[in-house]
């Protein structure tokens, strides 16, 4: 009797809760737990799509062909340069966006809006774009530089010398301000007296940002960071759109490696299905970015201790 | 109050996950896949056919340039067909092979499509285009006798596309910007055609005009226009594969890639051409700031036409140059304009009338011709038909003697028994170009990976081995 009523109870509270959940779970099922158990199907077989006829169980041959594919292994040189670039520049470039912005001062709402646009654009619209002001032959920021005398010879932003600094700068502007917003966030959290007695105290505005606001934004800032380096591992869109991975694989990253063996890059690219290679380089992308993130977890753990 | 809320939780929760489950379905038999970009040419509206009277094909294909003429054909045969037979001709952009793919896994394939060689070479030994060598009579036969290509459009006896247009690629140039610089005419071999860049590059770079251009943003796309011809003409060599040998042998391309490397230095090519992509190049040509560079025939008279105006009088084209000018092999083209037939199509009879009603009708094809929609293979079609100016202007712009079609390497006859690991070899190619090194190491290096797939693939029972004895790279057809 008591556990019927117990249930019942149960059910009273919960029910509600998880049916308004249920999209939610079978979406995430269907679209993220079902491809990955797909992805790790094929990475035994040698499949090149529908086309090809039936998959053909290769064991560990995909494998072991990511561990000796020199290119593959470019693809994760770059990607930990482009990851560990736009984190650099990024994040402490957004805290202190944030830190000017999170004042309730005239004119800050938009310009927090304004910094925030380039996030909810499309990567790829914005790739075009950056493709089109870095050209070295009639870009504009070529064109502004050489007329403000700042440079003498056109830079080539887009070739194999500097192809992935423009690729950061473009991941810098598209990221900065989804991580303002969240340096707002955690920056409105902290509490206004212990401000205040910092103050009192004498400690001019460095020192209060120093030893106060950063060390309580720990928990906040480590999350931030987590997912940084997730986004970072996984961007793909502005390279693809916006170098290709070139010049000759100058600018490959981990993600659009695995990309090119199930779809074309580009419109003039021919496809080479290798759906199983593909799938074992998308498995080892994972592990690699799945150790880095376990490895930064362990690393961050004083930023849960807040004074 | 609190019960009804409740209830109406459940219910909107159960509503929603049944709207995800019904939108998963599958729609019409011509539902477009998602992510496809897919127009109906000059926005013509079609009616709705009630089920059960007109029988409907959905005929599919990639090209945008002759959009607005095709359409209006179709909706001419719609209106005054007496086959009881509505035709939905859809346009599928950037993204045709895709489409292709998920319409075959999806079981919703069109009726016909225009043919494109990978989509045919992806599915034509999957059983899934029909062989319409039974739907044919004699005097079609006779009318598209130079469409019946073995290893093209007929594989292995059985016929599966008529194309009635070619392409094939030339050098295009600024007849300007040669006159200014005191250049006589077009380069005669490849090594002139550096030093004619370089001229070029020195007398007219203070003005932003460079000898020579290439798309390298994506170098398959480039080297495939430019530097696979100048191999085919220099070595009779078609994509790496020496069909005398059986092999792949990129080793002799050493001579070309130095002139390649020189072509696109400093000092003659336009600058920024690692990062170039092919219509910002076009429209670099097109304000006369380009030389020289190599494309396709088919696309550059639309282009200069409609999409970046050039005057016709200051673009002119020629035959891609050899080393030192000695000519060892043909100049491989491509057919085009093909239509392929579904094999599970419910309508194969209808969709083949359609055919050669419409896209097979000679008039029509003449038109198409005149139009210069692009370069007719069909001599009754040419015999009708009054050449559009610009073929008039440049006849190097059709296929010539000089020109012929190889049979295709292993790499592309079959993509499932080539797997190549590591770089394919246009991006290697690039590398060398730009990044210097030991050409003839690097050479070496894609032979041995192209040859150890090539052979993994004939071991493993997939491939086949493509040696062809007596074969002659003048005349590759035969």
């Amino acid at each position: 009797m008591k556990n019927e009523i117990q249930k019942k109870k149960w059910v009273r509270e919960n029910l509600r809760s998880y049916s308004l959940l249920l999209p939610n779970l079978l979406l995430f099922l269907v679209f993220s737990v079902y491809p990955v158990f797909w992805t790790l199907k094929y990475v035994f077989f040698r499949y090149g799509g529908f086309a090809s006829g039936d998959p053909v169980f290769v064991g560990l041959d995909n494998l072991i062909r990511v561990f000796r594919d020199a290119l593959y292994w470019k693809s994760v040189k770059n990607t930990f340069v482009y990851a560990g670039a736009k984190i650099l520049f990024t994040i402490p470039l957004a805290f202190l966006l944030a830190l000017f912005l999170s004042r309730k001062k005239k004119g800050n709402a938009f310009f927090q809006s304004v910094i925030f646009v380039p996030t909810i654009m499309s990567s790829a619209v914005m790739g075009l774009v950056f493709y089109l002001l870095f050209n070295v032959y009639n870009g504009q920021i070529n064109q502004y530089l050489l007329g403000t005398g700042i440079i003498s010879q056109p830079i080539n932003w887009l070739g194999k010398d500097h192809a992935m600094k423009t690729l950061v700068i473009t991941a810098v502007w598209g990221g900065v301000g989804n991580y303002m917003v969240y340096f707002i966030a955690g920056l409105q959290q902290i509490s206004e007296d212990a401000l205040e007695s910092a103050r009192i105290d004498g400690a001019n505005r460095l020192q209060t940002m120093w030893y106060i606001t950063i060390p309580m934004l720990g928990p906040i800032l480590k999350i931030i960071l987590m997912l940084s380096i997730t986004a970072a591992f996984s961007d793909m869109n502005t390279v693809m759109v916006l170098t290709e991975g070139g010049p000759t694989n100058a600018t490959m990253v981990m993600a659009l490696y695995g990309y090119q063996f199930f779809f074309p890059v580009s419109v003039g690219s021919v496809v080479s299905f290798q759906y199983g290679y593909g799938a074992a380089v998308s498995t080892v992308n994972a592990i690699i970015a799945g150790m880095v993130t376990i490895l930064y977890l362990k690393l961050s753990k004083k930023l849960d201790e807040v004074y | 109050m609190k019960k009804l809320k409740q209830v109406f939780a459940f219910s909107l929760a159960a509503v929603m996950s049944f709207s995800l489950l019904t939108g998963c379905g599958t729609g019409s038999a011509t539902s477009n896949p998602t992510g496809a970009e897919i127009t109906t040419a000059g926005g013509a509206e079609t009616s709705t056919v009630p089920s059960g009277e007109k029988t409907v094909i959905t005929i599919w294909t990639k090209d945008r340039h002759d959009a607005d003429f095709m359409q209006q054909k179709v909706d001419k045969y719609n209106a005054i067909n007496t086959h009881n037979i509505e035709i939905k001709y859809e346009i599928y952009s950037d993204n045709y092979v895709q489409a292709v793919d998920m319409v075959f896994q999806s079981g919703e394939a069109p009726d016909m499509f225009v043919y494109q060689e990978q989509i045919f070479a992806n599915y034509v030994h999957a059983g899934k285009y029909a062989d319409i060598t039974p739907l044919m009579d004699d005097e079609f036969k006779s009318v598209f006798a130079n469409s019946f290509i073995n290893g093209v459009s007929v594989i292995d006896g059985k016929t599966y596309f008529i194309p009635t247009g070619a392409v094939t690629c030339r050098l295009f140039y600024n007849v300007e910007i040669f006159e200014r610089v005191g250049l006589d005419g077009p380069p005669e071999t490849l090594e002139q055609m550096v030093e004619y860049s370089k001229k070029i590059t020195a007398a007219l770079s203070g003005e932003g005009i460079y000898g020579f251009a290439s798309n390298m943003k994506g170098a398959q796309s480039a080297l495939a226009r430019s530097f696979d011809q100048a191999v085919q003409r220099s070595l009779g060599i078609n994509k790496g594969f020496d069909f005398a040998k059986g092999e792949y042998d990129f080793t002799g391309y050493t001579k070309i890639v130095e002139i390649w490397r020189d072509l696109l230095s400093a000092d003659s090519a336009f600058p920024g051409c690692e990062s170039l992509d092919i219509d910002p190049l076009r429209t670099q040509f097109a304000a006369g700031k380009i030389g020289m560079y190599m494309s396709y025939t088919s696309a550059e008279p639309g282009v200069y036409a409609n999409q970046f105006p050039m005057e016709e009088e200051k673009w002119a084209c020629a035959e891609i140059p050899a080393l030192s000018g000695v000519v060892n092999g043909a100049q491989d083209y491509t057919v085009n304009n093909g239509y392929l037939f579904n094999s599970d199509s419910p309508n194969l009879e209808a969709a083949w009338t359609v055919y050669t009603e419409l896209f097979a009708n000679t008039d029509n094809l003449a038109e198409y011709y005149s139009a210069g929609l692009g370069i007719s293979l069909v001599p009754d079609a040419i015999a009708k038909a009054e050449p559009a100016q610009c073929y008039l202007n440049n006849p190097a712009l059709l296929i010539g003697d000089t020109d012929s079609i190889y049979p295709k390497p292993p790499h592309t006859a079959n993509t499932d028994a080539v797997i190549i690991e590591g770089q394919n070899y246009y991006d290697s190619l690039a590398e060398l170009i730009w990044n210097g090194g030991d050409i003839e190491k690097g050479l070496q290096d894609i032979t041995d990976r192209y040859n150890k797939a090539y052979q993994t693939g004939i071991q493993q029972g997939i491939g086949q081995d493509l040696k062809i004895e007596n074969f002659d790279p003048m005349h590759p057809a035969q």
